[in-house]
């Protein structure tokens, strides 16, 4: 993708490439917030309190999870939450190997505001992207599209309540999301050895799910099909390059 | 507004179980603690076909944690892998994809 006239090539308008990778995504997460909104008034919690969730523990994985096993008291919905959240430690670790205060200067506390807007999605889009684009100022304007998408979301669900209709949207966003996390995933795949580690990672993924408890399948098959990575370079006889500049 | 007071320790709470294993991660990078090592900049390399095809591939086989048998309409799962590997093009396997799912559902 080339940059702006005048700017360093592949790094201005990162921001705006920020904004369009979430164009497939924003759609889907309103309609995900609105039914977060509507089904957290079906089990009893507050309009603005379903409204702070949205905007404090900004997660929806979580925050559905977590309506879940509402009834079974604080500790449990806590324990939930944490446990769907330990897949952000893998992202952000290899988020913050790019960003890597040597070159880009990122301190401390701009990671600290960045990490709030870091989701599966804006780290899927990142990951697609060529190595140059994946910027604070591209996670920022994706995280910021995706925040208000999610947030205005659970506003209008709150306000809406429950509806026949959400049910029907609601449907479709999940095989949406999965195709566009598929295609992205694909992206990924530059080489041999890190096709080879995506498809361990969705063998590793599918029986994670069906073994262990709720949440912990991301982190599990992310770790062991990852470490296989290095074992893939030597099988495949070729190290695999740094990610090439690939246009999306 | 009582709601949110009354509960706060359990928002708070939860919003640091999502926010710090984002940020622990995040700022052990800016000490160099991560990118030092050269094996675990390899490695990190490849967290991300791995975590994502993870995710993808739990929510497709099985989704709410139990296995689903394969649908006609899942053909249009195959159309993104094929179409995202031919063309390198998110918006095209997307529309390939979506556009056979809803052919066949």
């Amino acid at each position: 993708m080339r940059g702006l006239p005048g700017a360093p090539p592949g790094v201005t308008g990162t921001g705006r490439a920020g904004l369009v990778d979430m164009l497939p995504f924003a759609p889907g997460i309103a309609v995900l917030g609105l039914v977060f909104g509507a089904g957290a008034l079906d089990h009893g919690i507050d309009r603005g309190f379903a409204v702070a969730m949205s905007v404090l523990v900004y997660s929806g994985s979580a925050q559905f999870a977590a309506l879940t096993v509402w009834s079974q008291g604080a500790p449990v919905v806590v324990l939930t939450v944490l446990a769907l959240s330990l897949r952000f430690a893998l992202m952000t670790a290899t988020i913050g190997a790019w960003l890597d205060p040597t070159s880009s200067g990122v301190g401390r506390w701009r990671r600290l505001a960045l990490a709030y807007l870091i989701t599966d999605e804006t780290f899927a889009a990142a990951a697609a992207r060529p190595r140059e684009q994946r910027t604070v100022r591209y996670l920022t304007a994706a995280g910021l599209v995706l925040a208000v998408a999610w947030v205005g979301g659970t506003l209008v669900g709150v306000l809406a309540g429950t509806s026949g209709w959400l049910a029907s949207w609601a449907d479709l966003t999940g095989p949406l999301f999965a195709m566009v996390f598929l295609a992205l995933a694909v992206l990924t795949c530059t080489t041999v050895p890190k096709t080879l580690v995506a498809v361990i990672g969705a063998i590793l993924g599918v029986l994670g799910v069906l073994l262990l408890p709720p949440g912990w399948h991301i982190l599990f098959a992310g770790l062991l099909a990852s470490l296989a990575g290095p074992l893939a370079e030597r099988v495949t006889r070729r190290p695999a390059p740094p990610d090439r500049e690939e246009p999306v | 507004m009582s709601a949110i007071l009354t509960q706060l320790p359990l928002l708070l709470a939860m919003a640091l179980c999502v926010y710090l294993p984002k940020a622990i991660p995040l700022i052990a990078a800016s000490v160099g603690a991560v990118t030092r090592s050269k094996k675990v900049r390899t490695w990190l390399e490849y967290v991300s076909p791995a975590v994502l095809s993870a995710l993808v591939a739990a929510e497709i086989a099985a989704p709410g944690g139990a296995l689903t048998p394969p649908r006609l309409e899942h053909l249009g799962y195959i159309a993104v892998i094929a179409v995202g590997f031919a063309t390198r093009r998110v918006w095209l396997a997307l529309i390939a994809g979506l556009a056979l799912y809803l052919l066949l559902r």
